[in-house]
Parts: C-alpha cells; structure tokens; sequence
C-alpha cells in the first residue's frame, strides 16, 4: 500500500475537480488533432495517444484513441531525458522524435513533448503521439513486411527540438519534409500536434495558478495513489496462481521471399495477491524481418492488456500499473536489439492482449472472451487519383469476429482488440478521395467459430481498380495460419485471408506483399476471420441456431455439420428428429 | 412578417416525458404558463389538458407551437413502424458493420447497437452508381418487384433505400420507389436522396432508417394533435420546433421526423437570441440548468452555432442540423455519491421529480444537489415554489451526513459545499466546452441561464470563466417554453459535392446554391410566408486538401471568383480559431454546399415596464445564512418581483422568486432592466448593460 500520504479533507473535493480537468484536457488535445488531422490514420484510425506527465515520464492522466498507446509517451520522455537533458530545456521547446529505440514503436508513430516549466523549474511534460503517413522508406506509408533493418523503414528521429523557445527550428523542418513523400500531410499533421499541445500546456498553467505547483504536484501523486488501489483492489478479484498462454505468427517477409517463419508469443502471469508479474518468456527470438516490437511499445502492449482486465473504466495514469511487474527477455523480438527492423510492430503485440484473456478465461471466465480474429488485419493502397492525378494513400485495419463467453455470442466485425474507436473509412469517402470502385463489404458467413455461444463474424472488403488507374498495395494480414481459438468446447473461427483477383481464373492468395503494383481492373479483398466459439456447439439452442441461418450467419450445410441441427431448406423448421439423431450420434461417439 | 390578429393568443406547448409545459402570449403582451402530466398513450390528451389550465379558448388560437420528445422516445424505446432496408447488392450488412469501431476501447465485450430493422428485412438488390453520379449497374427492376412483395407479405409499414452515392444521382432509388409502390401501394418509402444528399453510407443509411421508423410515428401523432384541436375549434396554424433552433410545418415534421429530435431544448436557445435581440446582445452562452442535466450553447452574431450530425445517445449516428448542445449529467436532482476509490461524485443518476430530492420529502433517500443547496442555506426552505412545497433541512443533513460526509470525514456543511463545487465543476465545462475550447475568447460573451438551477450558479460561473456578465430572464424557469414562441421557420438542404477550391466552377456553384433556394422557397411558399419574408443563408463545407473535417463556411450570395477568394480567407480564420493554427497560402477543398432557409415570423412583443423610482431597499424581504463558496455569511434577500427597474442590488445577495433563486457574488451588482430581467455584472460593466437593455425599444416596434 502506498505510504499513507492522504491530501487534506477539502482537497477531496479539488482533487475531483483536478482529475475531471485532466482527462477534459486530454479530450480537447484530442478533439484539436483528430479534427486538423491530414493522416487517415489519425482522424479515422484515432491512433494517438496524449497526456500530462511528470518530469520523469510518469503519467499524471493519459487518454489514447486506441489501447495499445498505454504508457508510450513516457519512454520517449525517458529516452529525451537522457539524451537532450531537462536542464537543456527552455519554456516554448517542442521535442520530436519517432526512433524505435528511443521509446517508439515504429517509424510514422510520432511523438511530440512540450515542457512544463513553474518559475524555471521543470514541473512535466504535455506529450502528444500520433501516427503519421510517412517518413520516407521502402515503399509509401511506413508499412511493410520485408525490412530486415529500422533504417530501411524511414527517417530514423532520436529526440530532438522541433521548435526552440517558441520559433520552429526550421533546419529540422527542411530535414523532415525531405524524408517524406507526404510533406504537406506530415508537416499539417505536426502543425496539429504542437496547436494541441500548446493547449494542454495552457490548461495545466491554469491549474498551476489555481492550486499551486506544490499542492497540484501533491494531488497528482494523490490520484496516482487511487489509481494503485483501484487496480491492487481488481487484482486481487483474481484467484493467485499462475497463468500461461501463447500463440503463433505467420511469419514475415513476401510470399515470393520469406524472411521469418512462424514465430511465437508466450505469457506467464503469476498473481499473488494485488500483485501481477508477467513473464514474455517463451517468446521467439528476434526476427530477421520486421515484426519485432520494441520493449517501449511492448511495456505499453501488456499496460493495454493488464487494463482490459483491471479496472478498465478507471481513468488511465502511472499509479494504476504500479501492482503491475514486467519481464521481457533482451533479445526476443518483443524486446529486440537495434537495428531489428520494427514496422509490423503492432502484429506480436496485439497478441499480448488476446493472450492475457486466453490465460486468465479459466479464473475469470465473466470477464474474458474467446479469441478474436487476432490481427488488425491491415491493407495499404497508394497511388494517384486517376481524375485529380493527386497522390494518395490509404492504410486501414479491417474488422473481424470477437470471442464468445459463457454469457453470449461474440460481436462481429469490430477492429482488432488493440484498435478501439477506430472507424472505417466509407466506401463513398473512399471511392471519391481514391478513386477505387468498392465490389463488396460485406459479413461472412459460417466464420463465427462454432460454440454453444457463437464466435463473432468477420468480414470482406473487396475493391476494384479503375480501368485508367494503377494501385500499388501492400498487405500485413497475419494469423492466415493459426485461426481465432475456442474455449470450453467451442470451435475455432474462420482464419484471415487476403487476396488479388479473387474468384477468378488469376485469383491468388496473399500471405504478405509489400509494394506490389495493381493494372486497371484488378481487385483486392481483405478477410478479416471470425472469433472463437465458447463450449461445445451440440448443446447449442436449436433455435439459435435457426435464427442464424435465416439470418444467413450460418448456413445450412454448417447448421448441420458444426451443431446438429438440421432445418428445412424453404421453412426453416427444425427438423426435430433429425437434429435429436444427429445430436445423439455425436455424442456416442 | 405574418401579423398577429388583435384578439388572438400564441401557444407553445413542450411535451417531456413527465411534464407537458405551456406558455402563452395573449393579446395584451402578457405570457403565462402552465403544467400538466403528460399522457403516453395519447399525447395531445396532456396538451389539452395543459391548455385548459390558462384563461382562454381554443378557437382563440392564433398560432401554436410544438415540441416534443416523441421522435427520441420512439428510437430509444424502439417503437415503431415495422421498417425493412434497401441497399446496394454486396452491401447489405451495412447497419450490422456499421463503422467498425469499438467505443468503449476497453470493453472487450462491447456490444454494437442492434439496428432499428431486423436482420431478415436488411435487403439488397443489383444497382449501383459511381461517386460522379454515373450508372455503373442498372437497377435490377424485378429485383426491386421481388423485394415489394417480399415486403407486402412480411406485412411491412416502411422501408429505408439507401443506394450508394444516390447523393449524386437519385434515379435507382426513386425508380425503386416506384416498383416498391407498385407492389405494396400502403408501403412508406423513404429515400435516403430526399433524406440528406451526402456521403457517408452509413450515417445516411442510419438516418433513412430512423426517418421511415419513425414517419408513421409521428404522423399519427401529430394526426391524433390536429384532431384534437380541431374539436376544440382551433383554427390557428400548428409548427412543429425542430432540433435546428427553428419551426416547421407539421408536413415537414412528418416527412423528416429526425428534426424534432432534440426539440425542446432547442426553445430554450432561440429564447436566449431572441432575448439578446430585444436587450442588445449578440455575443452569448445560453445556460439551461434542470433536474437532471446541465446544458450550454454558444450563440455568437446573433447565431446559434449548428452541427451537421448527431447520435441519439447510444445509438445511432444521424445526418441532420441540430444545434451545438453540450450537455452533461448535472442538474438539482443529480444524486452525489462516494465512488470505491473515496472520491465525491454527482451525477449522472437524476431522482428527477420523483422521488426527488431528500428535502422534498416525495421517498427520495439519497441526497441531490438541491439538498446541498438546501443545506447551505441557498434555498429558502418556505418559500419553495412560492411556499407550495415545505423544504425539509434536517432530512437533506442527514442524507449526506450518512451518504457522504461520514463515509468522507467531512461535516455536513463541508459536505454539501463539496457536492456543490462538483456540480460547479461540470457546469464550467459545459460552459468552458462551447466557449474557450471551440477558440472563443469569453471576455466577449454573456451568460444567459435560465431553467430551475441555472441561476443559482450563473454569476459564479462567469465571474470564474471571465464572461463579461449575467442575464437572468423574466420567467427564468419557463423560459424554453417561452423561446419556442420566438421562433422562425427553418428548413435545411445540402449537397455533397467534392472539389479542389481553385478548379471550382463558380457558376456551378451559384447553380446549386440557386437549385436548393429553389427547393427551399417552395417549403415556405407553401406555408404561407410571404416573399418579403423569406430568406437565406449559403455555406460551403470547406477544409485544406487532404483532411477530413470540414468545417462550415458561411458565403455571400454570388460567389464569383474574387467573393470566393474572401470565402478562402474566411476559412483560414475559422481554422485559426478552431485549432489554433492555420495556412493562408495552403490548397483548400470544398466538400458541400448548404442552404438555410428563414421564414420570418412575427416576434411576441415583450411590454417595458413601467420605469419607478424604487431602490433595491424596497424589495429588501431579510436575511439569512447562506454558503456562497467558502463560509456562512449573513446574506440579505430580495423578493425578484419587488425589484424596481433600474434599482440597483449589491452582491453578496439572494434574490428570490417563487420557481428559482439568483445568488450574487461579492462583488456582483444586479439591476432589473425594463424587460423584468436580472442583469448581473461588474460595478463598472453594468451601467453598460442596462443601458443597452433599456435602449433597445426599437427592436420590436
């Protein structure tokens, strides 16, 4: 338990009012960016993350757009201090930098840090991240899956000063828009970060004149202090004892030149009392090619986790991960060595979070789901409009099928556990800004995993190319092999698929591809796969399985084969005799 | 302007879900108001009611207006017509995909929103359109006839037809409309091109839905309210207020029920600019504080701002006009509470009317804010509702001795100042969220709160967020009501259209701008608002090349090249206040171009005042103690109604009337203008005030 340190009776109340103007600050950095935003990936993917920290990186209030930015900023905050120093800082400077080595995760994820200063001395940082289009690299976008170093993947920025005393620092600009293929986009969208966070640094002075620094400093240590026995009270709902999962990746590389192959994730999880300590051994060793994470981004992988499952509605600042004990071996590729190439970042690290829910479902099984389709499944496309000639790119995750639970179905089609408030691009959004036609978008069906509760279902998102346009596209759909698992009895999903000219004589299945370039009437489809099933589908309701094959989730031949349930082809009755021969013959077996 | 016959009274009637609420204006200037339970299972039985309480006959009906909850109650509640949904062949799992996205980002178990049409019923035929507005696939016309009959056999009220880019070209779906008829003549068919011409599928697959839902609706209620008035002999014209800040008529309201949304409180906002007119003030934040919620507005030139899209809350997303409302849980029935980790909280959860605050003595066992305020001796526990309701001060103390300041280590008095500092709190952000963080300076605006806690906390509220002063309205507590009386017809219509500003056609531009005026004028032709009383108002959705957000630019009436250089200029300073930053010189895009219509009623005419010689001493009632913000204080109290114009009261001080309490700060000084309302300001802001307030006759002359 903390030290015993309370704030006085009235700060009770101010600390309310604080912890209230905070996480509204945060709201207002936000709504600043993702309104200015060029970067789809920010205004639609909401990939940022910002906050109000402490001289030492710690979060006083952090809110992110998705949950895997939990904590991110405060290694880049580690990483400047030890390179530019507070002292060297000045009231007005803006620090930039995006070295996965330094904090990052990959190369477009950016970070800027504006210093707090009280009467000279330094009191924090406002720090904004957010993923920008490009810096440059192989191919446009900073995705790719065939790097075998960092300095393949763009402009690599250790700390540096953006802005000094106030005014840009305009030799660092110039050496940013001339690694980028996107400077007007690049530049406006750091433009945003800067306006936001000058406006988080203005709401923190004013808590500064109102409060003090001495006795603001004290409250948010105070809320730091709540944020620890919220989570050491929600720990201890977990039955000690020791927790273990793990999974398999594809691998990386391009199908014609393969770099990796199947690699894997392990979690141990061992809790004793309000404590949590988790353990990433048993994770394969660094890969040639770039799904490595940083140890930064994989800290902020397992902070994402752990708050999933630990008083996930309690507002997110350093004190909640206090209970919490981290141990990534050096040299794994969730913990890699410079120069291991980390572009695919996201792909291992979304499986810490599905591998938390997978560990623990045993002793919590109210609270956790099946797996889900387990990739964020994401397609690039870039070329010129074919009407405007302008440039463009577009990188989207795609949405698949979430586990079941004993208490339900999964939901479908939602983005990937470690999206959140990530909202699809529309298909006339689309079609106007890139000129593509869209063929389908549409839910899968039979893709749910089977269950006595149903996973979720994927879906399909197919576009064309225009007869006069030429589209480059690259693809990083992973889990193709090892699909969303049941629990209890219940079944896998349908797995992740990608594709180029599917459902023709040319149609061809892609594992990974970076930079490949689409002639005037080719398609291209993303299937995100489906979730787990939870127990075992026979002892399904029949009755929901017949709502879900006049729904046209589950076809008949599936009703049949996976539950037991045999309908009618025109009425859909249940064919009660049937499905009873069927079900009991299963169950002799 | 439409002219008042002499011998007539005006109606506004705001039926909620407990209360219907009227205000009326009768011959001689005067409005009063009246309240009566509202009546679910048919609503007009309410209003009726509600009518029969004031002093007049329904044959002197000269005009009403209405606002209503039905719309809303029907999509949370949902019920509604049985709708199914036409789309695009391989699209038909759009309202199931809706945008992908988790909001609650830490619920893995997050639930989307069930659509409003069951599964069997989301439908697809062959068609499709390209974004320019081009056939790319004819409509599969027996496809369409299979689908009727599919729908006529399912026994279907209504559909929704959404086609893909029909924003750009409607004929699929108005030829869908016609096979659809053919085979299910009954079936209310609603395009989703005659909805909202714009992009984004499913926002305006959303609102399609939610308008055939609700169509039938609202036309048998609004069927059910003509009816009624008619027995009753009412001759006068009925509008409907719509969620844009203005009226309709009952056929719009029934051909696009979204627009009576949200409003109610929309008659509270027009009442604060109609108010601003009459006193000369055009920079404003309309302040409605209720039982339950806590709700703020910006009005800036006269002009309330207005968003183009809206959630019914956790539901759907909608493409409609609604004005920019931020509303947060905090009214005087918000119950406080101390949550696991000891901290103080109030709200959301309301005890509403029923079982109400503590100290009403209805049931209510958990204390409110208006316990607080009971406790900190800002209410006056006799003369609550004009004495109609005797305030029990020991129950509120004891409710949050044992529900707060116990569990705390706080006494009751620091306990209730507490719950009182959390409400404060949210209601700056309300305020704060519309004002400073929208980029507004509010050293230019004045707070105009109303509702029956909104002035308890107005002049703290300003003095803390430095808005130049307070008006507290005559009729304070009935002030939506009255606002709806203030009201003139609006009718919105855009086009999405997607250009580079520099290769725009300014022609073009002038075509649509003309094409939509035209539509627009025929809505008011048709209720009757004469020529010279017509107006309108051109925008263009305008943003840099590039991004998404659009942000609405308001233009002059013939944007030729040079006017659509100022237009460019206009932006740049909207981005500047919006975010801070903006860059003349950048490539800018338009995206949509958007018309307001404005048919121009006639205003009540609000009587001055006689002009006395009274001071404030006369209105002097007593004293007693009351906690503004730190400790007890002998405060003096003046009965509101007493107040003379032009007398001047000096803060610290409680001013009473029977359905709200005004608190002043220290150093507050409070006149009454000529119009019977409360101007709260600086010693040295307030002649200013008051004299403009005074000056302004010739506003309705």
């Amino acid at each position: 338990m903390p030290d015993g340190r309370t704030v006085a009776a009235d700060d009770a109340i101010a600390l309310e009012i604080v912890r209230n103007y905070l996480m509204r600050t945060c709201e207002e950095m936000k709504a600043v960016v993702v309104r200015a935003a060029y970067s789809t990936v920010i205004h639609e993917v909401l990939d940022y993350c910002c906050g109000i920290y402490l001289p030492d990186g710690g979060a006083a209030a952090e809110q992110s757009g998705i949950p895997i930015f939990l904590g991110n900023v405060g290694s880049v905050i580690q990483a400047a201090n030890a390179t530019i120093g507070l002292d060297a800082l000045e009231p007005g400077d803006v620090i930039i930098a995006n070295d996965p080595y330094s904090g990052g995760s990959h190369m477009c994820d950016t970070t800027t840090l504006l210093p707090i200063f009280d009467r000279g001395e330094p009191f924090g940082f406002v720090g904004f991240r957010a993923h920008l289009l490009d810096y440059g690299g192989k191919a446009p976008g900073g995705l790719f899956s065939d790097t075998t170093e960092v300095f393949q993947e763009g402009l690599v920025i250790p700390p540096v000063k953006l802005y000094r005393a106030g005014e840009p620092n305009p030799d660092v600009f110039r050496l940013l828009e001339a690694n980028t293929r996107f400077p007007r986009e690049n530049t406006g969208d750091m433009r945003a970060l800067v306006s936001a966070s000058r406006v988080g640094h203005e709401r923190v002075q004013e808590l500064i004149a109102r409060y003090g620094p001495g006795r603001l400093r004290g409250m948010f240590d105070e809320l730091m202090d709540r944020g620890e026995r919220a989570s050491r009270a929600a720990v201890e709902q977990i039955p000690d004892g020791t927790y273990t999962a793990s999974c398999t990746h594809d691998g990386t590389g391009s199908d014609d030149a393969p770099l990796d192959g199947p690699y894997r994730i392990a979690v141990t999880i061992t809790v004793d009392g309000s404590d949590m300590a988790v353990d990433l051994t048993g994770t394969s060793e660094q890969l040639v090619g770039p799904a490595n994470c940083p140890l930064g981004a994989s800290i902020s992988g397992i902070r994402a986790a752990f708050k999933y499952i630990v008083a996930p509605e309690y507002p997110t600042n350093e004190g909640c991960f206090r209970p919490l004990r981290v141990h990534v071996p050096e040299g794994t590729l969730l913990n890699p060595r410079k120069p291991a190439p980390t572009s695919m970042y996201f792909t291992p690290v979304s499986s810490v979070i599905e591998l938390f829910q997978r560990a623990l479902a045993p002793a919590i099984p109210d609270r956790t789901i099946a797996g889900t389709f387990g990739d964020i499944c994401v397609a690039v496309y870039f070329g010129k409009h074919p009407d405007s000639q302008q440039p463009f790119l577009c990188s989207e995750p795609e949405g698949g099928g979430y586990g079941a639970s004993p208490q339900g179905d999964g939901e479908s089609c939602l983005v990937a556990p470690l999206n959140g408030d990530t909202k699809n691009v529309p298909i006339e959004v689309a079609e106007v800004k890139y000129g593509v036609i869209c063929e389908r978008y549409e839910l899968v069906p039979d893709s749910g995993g089977p269950g006595k509760f149903r996973g979720g279902l994927g879906s399909v998102r197919e576009f064309a190319v225009r007869a006069d346009a030429e589209v480059g596209v690259s693809f990083l759909f992973d889990r193709q092999l090892e699909p969303a698992w049941g629990l209890e009895g219940g079944r896998s999903g349908g797995l992740n698929q990608a594709w180029i000219d599917r459902g023709t004589p040319a149609a061809r299945r892609i594992g990974k591809i970076t930079d490949h370039t689409l002639e005037g009437g080719a398609t291209f489809a993303g299937i995100a796969g489906g979730g787990g099933g939870w127990g075992d589908p026979f002892e399904r309701d029949p009755e929901l399985v017949q709502r879900d094959v006049r729904d046209g989730f589950v076809t008949f031949e599936a009703a049949a084969r996976d539950y037991g349930v045999v309908l009618d082809r025109d009425t859909f009755d249940i064919d009660q005799d049937a499905t009873a021969a069927l079900r009991s013959d299963r169950g002799s077996k | 302007m439409q002219e008042l016959n002499a011998s007539t009274v005006r109606v506004a009637t705001d039926v909620g879900g407990t209360f219907t609420d009227s205000a009326v204006l009768d011959e001689h200037g005067h409005v009063s108001f009246e309240k009566a339970p509202s009546t679910p299972a048919d609503y007009s039985q309410g209003i009726v009611d509600c009518l029969g309480r004031h002093d007049f006959t329904a044959e002197e009906i000269s005009s009403m207006v209405h606002g209503s909850t039905v719309v809303i109650n029907a999509v949370i509640q949902r019920k509604g017509a049985k709708t199914a949904f036409l789309t695009t062949d391989g699209f038909r799992d759009l309202l199931l995909i809706q945008r992908h996205n988790r909001p609650q980002i830490r619920n893995i178990r997050y639930r989307k929103p069930v659509p409003l049409v069951e599964r069997a019923l989301q439908l697809s035929v062959v068609e499709r359109m390209t974004c320019d507005g081009t056939v790319l696939r004819d409509l599969d016309e027996d496809g369409v006839r299979a689908v009727g009959a599919t729908l006529r056999d399912a026994g279907v009220e209504a559909v929704a037809v959404c086609f893909l880019h029909a924003y750009a070209n409607p004929a699929h779906e108005e030829r869908a409309r016609e096979l659809l008829r053919e085979e299910h003549p009954q079936l209310e068919v609603v395009l989703s091109s005659e909805v909202m011409r714009e992009y984004r599928e499913f926002e305006r697959a959303s609102s399609t839905v939610v308008n055939a839902f609700t169509r039938p609706v609202v036309s048998r209620y609004l069927d059910s309210l003509e009816r009624a008035l008619e027995l009753r002999g009412a001759q006068g014209e009925l509008y409907v207020m719509n969620s844009s800040g203005g009226v309709m008529s009952p056929d719009q309201a029934r051909w696009n029920p979204l627009q009576m949304m949200e409003s109610g409180p929309a008659g509270g906002i027009m009442g604060a600019v109609e108010l601003g007119r009459l006193i000369g003030i055009d920079d404003l934040v309309a302040f409605d504080m209720g039982g339950t919620t806590v709700k703020a507005s910006l009005v800036r030139g006269g002009e309330p701002a207005v968003l183009r899209e809206y959630e019914v809350p956790g539901h759907h997303p909608l493409m409609m006009s609604v004005l920019d409302i931020v509303e947060l849980g905090a009214g005087g029935g918000s119950i406080a509470w101390v949550a696991d980790d000891g901290t103080l909280k109030v709200g959301p959860r309301s005890a509403g009317s029923h079982p109400g605050p503590v100290c009403y003595q209805w049931g209510g066992r958990e204390p409110t804010l208006t316990d607080a305020n009971v406790v900190l001796g800002r209410f006056n526990p006799a003369n609550f509702w004009g004495g109609e309701l005797q305030l029990d001060v020991e129950a509120a103390e004891a409710a949050i001795k044992s529900h707060i300041g116990d569990p705390l280590g706080l006494d009751v008095t620091a306990a209730a100042a507490g719950i009182s500092e959390i409400a404060i709190a949210s209601i700056r952000t309300a305020v704060r969220i519309v004002s400073v963080e929208r980029g507004h300076d509010t050293s230019d605006f004045t707070l105009v709160a109303y509702g029956g806690s909104g002035p308890m906390f107005a002049s703290r509220i300003a003095r803390e967020l430095g808005l130049r002063g307070v008006v507290i309205p005559f009729a304070a507590a009935n002030f939506s009501a009255w606002g709806m009386l203030t009201a003139d017809l609006r009718y919105d219509r855009s086009q999405t259209l997607v250009r580079p500003t520099d290769q725009v056609d300014a022609g073009q531009l002038v075509k649509q701008f003309e094409l939509l005026e035209r539509e627009l004028d025929a809505l008011l032709e048709h209720d009757g608002v004469p020529p010279e009383a017509r107006s309108f108002a051109r925008q263009l959705s305008m943003r840099y090349a590039g991004q998404e957000h659009t942000l609405e630019v308001p233009v002059a009436d013939e944007p030729e090249r040079g006017a659509l250089d100022e237009v460019v200029a206009r932006f740049h300073e909207l981005h500047e206040i919006a975010f801070k930053q903006s860059v003349p010189g950048e490539a800018t895009e338009i995206t949509r171009v958007g018309v307001t219509a404005i048919g121009a009623m006639a205003k009540p005419q609000v009587r001055p005042l006689e002009l006395t010689s009274g001071t404030a001493a006369d209105a002097l009632v007593g004293n007693r103690e009351v906690l503004l913000e730190r400790e007890f204080e002998l405060l003096p109290v003046y009965d509101r109604s007493r107040l003379a114009v032009g007398a001047v009261v000096e803060g610290p001080a409680v001013v009473e009337e029977p359905t709200c309490t005004t608190l002043l700060q220290a150093e507050d000084h409070a006149v009454a203008d000529r119009y019977g309302n409360l101007l709260i300001a600086d010693a040295d802001v307030l002649p200013a005030l008051a004299d403009r307030a005074n000056a302004t006759e010739a506003a309705h002359a």
